[in-house]
């Protein structure tokens, strides 16, 4: 009996711990991750533009062609290019410098090192002209900005290694708390007591909505551990197992595809790249190709290769990848991956990463997470006021300045970046060419509220008014957009901009939702003194 | 409501200690025990497995060494599994 009260103890101090120490950085990413869902679409919403039919229309040669008067070196070199849709559709190429085999010193004109130099380019599919070279270049896109922000990429080079780390102690937050609250967990799933002090209804909030959101918590934790941490994996694989040597490493992650019996044998003249792409596209329902590439190794030598990969329909196939290789001297083929052939690597990798874009399914599947998402945050922000309700006891009399300060600043910080975020939607209408600077503002704001939070110190009013703040913002970013770019909510739809039209909706009802929130919140509890909190209705919905 | 006190490690070192085992150790070990399994079973097929498996089982550590009441039991756990590992690297190692 006193080692079960032990371990239940033990876990409890864990499960407070850890997820009072991640509870920041943890809300960021899941309320700035909500956001990054729809990248793609908050990007158009920005430049007011229509999504582009996926086209798989390109001209190779013509692209080819375009590197060749850059005056790079192309023989030997591995290239890639695909067709991409961010804003509006472009050509991505991408192919590394060139080295030479480690034994033999060279010594190049400046003309010739920069012809072997890597290349990074985005080009018109229409025109083929070059839009866009170098890489690394600081984002205007507010879609873009928040992605980045949910893995705190503003700190750069280990902001993603940080939110590893946060998603790994979310996994061990998950499982202590879930060890913990395992006795009661049918009982109290049904539990919702609204009225029976403030610290009990954070409580039931807190462990209801944990349980219903755990599937999708847990698989978050890890995959984001994954995205975070892996290279830890990598890296001694790398040192003991292959004595660092990365190219078998890199061949074991990335295997080539072995030669299936499966081959065309209906003779084909034309080996040119555009005639190789129409003839693996010719065996592929071209209208549900969402994404296309082709990957050239060796260029120029008689050894090269063409890889092509398509991405099909992903709401009817869940693995959805094709990939054809050909010797591109002579155009036989030289395998074939159907859809439905995947290794346990490619299943294993690709549901990892479709869990955690939820890629799969459309908007529908979209348009859960970001209600789960929610959730989470939820369920991190009620458990910092169980933490903090739980300490307003008299033998806590000794802390209660310290807990008091440490909650406010926690709950400002977190309740902040929802009007942050707000206003920055706001301001890249209003200052459409100054997207630093308002990235700034974003940042002034955030820490301007955290900083107002510590002084207000009340749960309540931080609640309160983030939510108003953030209710009005959102109600603007609509309006805002309609005057700026004429793209009304009400006729946006029928003028084809799909996208204006539903982060200009989405952000009328999440507006509203929080000034209803708002509206509705009341110091609940009379018998504590010194704190109060928003009703739990209004936080639900935020 | 909080943790009741008295059942969990008073002294500083103790707790240091746990912290570093959760962290560390358990990632020594359990990274140690999936490289381990790399050379006697398929690579490819374990590092797929590896790639999820691997903050699992760190995680699972990490409670086994809060899950054990005095520290320097789960850290005879952790370097028993790292040991293991480490020998079964060896001969993995030496045709």
């Amino acid at each position: 009996m006193n080692q079960k009260r032990r371990i239940y103890n033990v876990y409890f101090n864990t499960h407070t711990v850890t997820g009072i120490a991640i509870s920041i950085g943890l809300f960021v990413i899941f309320l700035a991750g909500a956001y990054s869902l729809f990248v793609r679409e908050i990007n158009r919403w920005q430049d007011g533009v229509k999504k582009q039919e996926y086209t798989t229309d390109i001209d190779f040669e013509r692209v080819m062609d375009t590197l060749a008067q850059e005056a790079y070196q192309l023989e030997g070199r591995t290239i890639s290019i695909s067709l991409r849709e961010d804003v509006q559709n472009h050509i991505r190429v991408r192919s590394e410098a060139l080295t030479e085999a480690k034994d033999t010193v060279k010594l190049f004109s400046q003309k010739d090192a920069l012809a072997r130099t890597a290349i990074f380019m985005e080009i018109d599919p229409e025109t083929y002209r070059i839009e866009e070279r170098g890489r690394n270049q600081e984002t205007t896109r507010l879609g873009t900005f928040l992605f980045h922000l949910h893995y705190f990429g503003q700190i750069p080079v280990i902001g993603i290694r940080i939110a590893g780390l946060v998603s790994l102690f979310f996994a061990f937050a998950i499982l202590s708390g879930i060890i913990i609250h395992w006795k009661k967990i049918v009982s109290n799933f049904f539990t919702f007591r609204i009225k029976a002090g403030i610290k009990n209804l954070w409580m039931d909030a807190h462990t209801a909505l944990g349980v219903l959101g755990l599937p999708f918590q847990f698989m978050y934790a890890i995959t984001g551990a994954f995205y975070g941490l892996i290279l830890l994996l990598y890296i001694p694989v790398l040192v003991i197992v292959f004595d660092g040597d990365q190219e078998k490493l890199v061949a074991l992650l990335q295997p080539k595809i072995e030669a299936s019996t499966d081959t065309i044998t209906t003779s084909y003249n034309d080996t040119s790249i555009n005639g190789l792409v129409k003839r693996a596209l010719s065996r592929l329902n071209r209208s549900e190709v969402e994404f296309m590439s082709v990957l050239i190794t060796n260029y120029g030598k008689q050894e090269a290769e063409l890889v092509f990969t398509a991405q099909m329909n992903s709401q009817k196939h869940f693995m959805n990848n094709v990939v054809t290789t050909f010797q591109l001297s002579d155009g036989t083929v030289l395998s074939h991956k159907p859809m439905d052939e995947n290794s346990y690597l490619d299943l294993s990798t690709s549901t990892i990463f479709k869990l955690h874009f939820a890629s799969f399914g459309g908007y529908l599947i979209k348009a859960l997470y970001f209600g789960l998402s929610l959730i989470t945050c939820f369920v991190i922000l009620s458990g910092v006021l169980v933490w903090l309700t739980a300490r307003e006891k008299k033998m806590y009399a000794h802390k209660a300045k310290f807990n008091r300060n440490v909650g406010a600043l926690f709950i400002g910080a977190c309740m902040g970046l929802y009007p942050a975020i707000a206003l920055f939607f706001c301001l890249v209408k209003v200052f459409p060419n100054n997207f630093d600077q308002m990235s700034n503002v974003f940042f002034l704001f955030w820490l301007g509220y955290t900083l107002y939070a510590f002084f207000i110190k009340s749960p309540f009013k931080i609640n309160k008014y983030a939510l108003v703040l953030g209710g009005v913002l959102g109600l603007l970013v609509p309006v805002l957009n309609g005057l700026q770019s004429g793209l009304w909510f009400w006729k946006s739809l029928s003028m084809g901009y799909p996208d204006s039209f539903f982060v200009d909706i989405g952000w009328l009802v999440m507006g509203s939702l929080a000034l209803l929130g708002a509206y509705y919140a009341k110091p609940v509890e009379k018998k504590i003194k010194s704190e109060k909190g928003v009703t739990n209705e209004s936080l639900v919905k935020i | 409501m909080p943790a009741n006190k008295k059942y969990l490690l008073r002294t500083r070192l103790g707790r240091t200690s746990k912290i570093l085992a959760a962290t560390i150790g358990s990632f020594l070990s359990t990274a140690s025990f999936h490289v381990a399994l790399l050379f006697f079973f398929d690579k490819s097929k374990v590092l797929a497995t590896a790639l999820y498996s691997i903050f699992i089982s760190w995680v699972l550590l990490m409670l086994m060494v809060y899950y054990v009441k005095r520290p320097w039991v789960s850290w005879a756990v952790l370097v028993f599994i790292l040991f293991l590992s480490v020998f079964a690297i060896y001969l993995g190692k030496t045709p």
